[in-house]
């Protein structure tokens, strides 16, 4: 399957940090208009427009939060390779709007070091999965609502787990290095406040600082509005560039390592520099993992109910056997040539 | 409604000033070996990887009885050319046709003082089942050239040398005059992109990309002039070749046209095969490189 993104750089610029950019929901890259793209890439980055799969030229079915994040990172490694003249490999960021900040929570939670931040306009962090707060009951339109239960394949009611492997919300713990700034307005009725909210109460309990909730109101100029940064649109959204670019250009968070031993938050699948944990098809279940790469012992659980899972240790030697105790039980498997052993079972 | 630290509401925002506008890191330069200006031997260093051919005004240009790849020396400047050495793993080696001249230039100053060959009604071709491009769904086609024309020519062709004129695979005319075009077409006649414009008396560079099957993108020194979505089928290719289009008839042929570089990849390494050349033969960068990118879902739908 084919996926397309945008690609726009300095011709003459080396060394340059990746920031990919995604668009809203059900839109494609094309609603960044030539001179936000331009922007962006003046800014000094690399600047990656992903579209979303069943979007655009983009190949696949559309999802919301789940499948769509591989395609991301596949992107962010399709530039690395062929973009290596260009590109600091080690500095990664991520923006998005409205269903792109929704992409921003997800990829930080699926991918957590992989990026060095995340900037997410008024994100979805919840598609469906609290009755509540959830996209689906708080926010969306009765299209929206119908395009959701077409790509998840439900609605909440029916396939409540397939909403819950997509809760970001529960999983945004696992951005324990790196720094998220989120932007909303308190008026946002496409996508409400408390999306962000949520995201920042749920780092709080973790006890995670490395974020900033900037919430705007009619006291304030400029504001958050929902849109795009296009010049003719929402171009208050424009000076929040002033935040967090500086920083981008800065190197300010440098690259990290989820820690050799904790506990993760698995929302459908997990993948760290450490190992790759998926449970069931990626998109219909919800788990955590408590692991310690030095002795190699996991324990994984769905809350969910029972799935498979699938775990990839990476960086260990090559081809040799490798042993590991998942839930207590050990195994051996031999590794790849480069140096990644998997291992499968139910939980 | 309180908030911790962290939560900003409302929030100061900072203007972008200073160094923090426009922050480009200083460029780089390419590694080249040997000398500068002047043509000479392999002073331009292309990323070898997905490399399928490339023929190099500098010690590509050959004389088979006196030079080769491995004694890349060059026939004095002037000197008549009657064959081209693929420097590329595949060893596309081309010999001079047609009934024109194809000269040695040492050091041509629009391309920065670099070597080319100069093709007056003539040109390079071989016979090669398939083609290099042909049947390709990704590929980079990188041509630097200098032209004192804007007439009718082609700069490189892959196409069949018998059985009708249909297969032209890969063309690229400037038809109408000044106008480039790259052709990619199949058995069903099926155009994939044209467009954009040259200068006649100025270096240029030609990209064309092939990202997937149906998307196409040509650029001209480094700017997107044309994109398109056809999605042409294989065809049925015994010839290729450089400053002319093969078909049933060898049409289209170079005349007052310098050939400098030919590079053709199998990946989508444009960017950066771009500004080596551009580089290397001082052709103006624009401010920006970029477009569309096609890459594959590693899980599938």
């Amino acid at each position: 399957m084919t996926l397309r993104a945008r690609v726009l750089f300095p011709s003459t610029g080396r060394n340059l940090p990746i920031v990919v950019i995604m668009h809203g929901f059900s839109d494609q890259v094309s609603n960044f208009i030539s001179s936000t793209r331009e922007r962006f890439a003046g800014y000094g980055v690399f600047a990656l427009f992903v579209e979303m799969r069943g979007r655009g030229a983009s190949g696949g079915s559309p999802d919301a939060g789940g499948r769509e994040i591989q395609d991301i990172i596949d992107a962010v490694q399709y530039v690395k390779a062929t973009y290596a003249t260009f590109v600091n490999p080690n500095q990664v960021y991520i923006v998005g709007y409205s269903g792109g900040g929704g992409n921003v929570f997800s990829a930080l939670s699926k991918f957590p070091d992989t990026f060095n931040g995340g900037i997410a306009f008024f994100g979805i962090s919840d598609y469906g999965y609290d009755e509540t707060d959830g996209w689906y009951q708080n926010g969306a339109s009765v299209s929206q609502q119908t395009s959701l239960a077409n790509w998840i394949g439900g609605t909440p009611v029916a396939v409540p787990d397939r909403y819950h492997s997509r809760a970001s919300v529960l999983a945004i713990v696992n951005f324990t290095g790196g720094h998220l700034w989120m932007f909303h307005d308190l008026s946002d009725t496409s996508v409400p406040v408390v999306n962000s909210q949520n995201v920042a109460d749920t780092m709080d309990a973790a006890g995670l600082t490395n974020y900033e909730l900037n919430i705007t109101t009619t006291l304030d100029n400029p504001r958050w509005l929902h849109g795009y940064p296009n010049l003719g649109e929402q171009e208050s959204l424009i000076e929040a560039e002033a935040i967090f670019v500086p920083d981008i250009l800065a190197g300010t968070y440098p690259a990290w390592t989820v820690p050799a031993s904790g506990t993760l938050q698995v929302a459908g699948y997990l993948d760290t520099k450490r190992f790759r944990l998926e449970l069931g098809n990626l998109t219909d279940e919800y788990g955590e993992v408590t692991y310690d790469m030095t002795t190699r012992e996991f324990t994984i659980t769905s809350d969910t109910g029972a799935a498979t899972y699938s775990l990839t240790l990476k960086g260990q030697m090559p081809n040799t056997s490798i042993s590991a105790t998942i839930n207590e039980v050990e195994d051996s498997q031999m590794s790849d040539g480069f140096g990644n052993v998997t291992f499968t079972g139910d939980v | 409604m309180v908030f911790p630290p962290n939560r900003i509401f409302p929030h100061d925002v900072i203007p972008i000033s200073g160094d923090a506008v426009g922050k480009v890191m200083d460029f780089t330069s390419i590694s080249k070996s040997l000398e500068s200006g002047g043509g000479g031997v392999a002073d331009l260093a292309l990323p070898a990887e997905n490399l399928l051919a490339w023929w190099y005004a500098g010690n590509g240009a050959t004389k088979p009885e006196e030079i080769t790849v491995a004694n890349p020396l060059l026939p004095p400047d002037g000197q008549a050319v009657t064959a081209w050495a693929d420097l590329g793993v595949s060893s596309y080696d081309l010999t001079k046709a047609g009934a024109g001249t194809a000269t040695w230039r040492k050091s041509v100053a629009a391309a920065n003082g670099r070597g080319g060959i100069e093709l007056n009604n003539a040109y390079f071709s071989r016979n090669i089942a398939g083609g290099i491009l042909a049947n390709l769904t990704t590929y980079n086609l990188h041509i630097a050239f200098f032209s004192t024309t804007t007439a009718l020519a082609a700069l490189y062709g892959e196409g069949r040398s018998t059985g009708g004129g249909v297969p032209v695979v890969i063309g690229w005319l400037n038809n109408p005059a000044g106008d480039i075009q790259l052709f990619h077409r199949s058995d069903a006649s099926v155009v994939a992109t044209l467009g954009g414009n040259f200068t006649a008396g100025a270096m240029h560079i030609f990209t064309g990309r092939r990202i997937a099957s149906n998307s196409w993108s040509i650029l001209l020194d480094g700017v997107e002039v044309a994109t398109d979505t056809d999605a042409p089928g294989t065809t049925t290719i015994d010839r290729l070749a450089i400053g002319a289009l093969v078909r049933d008839t060898v049409t289209a042929i170079c005349s007052d046209t310098t050939i400098c570089c030919v590079a053709i990849y199998s990946d989508d390494s444009y960017a950066s095969v771009f500004a080596l050349m551009a580089e290397h033969y001082g052709v103006t960068m624009p401010p920006f490189l970029g477009g569309e990118i096609a890459y594959a879902s590693s899980i599938g739908i």
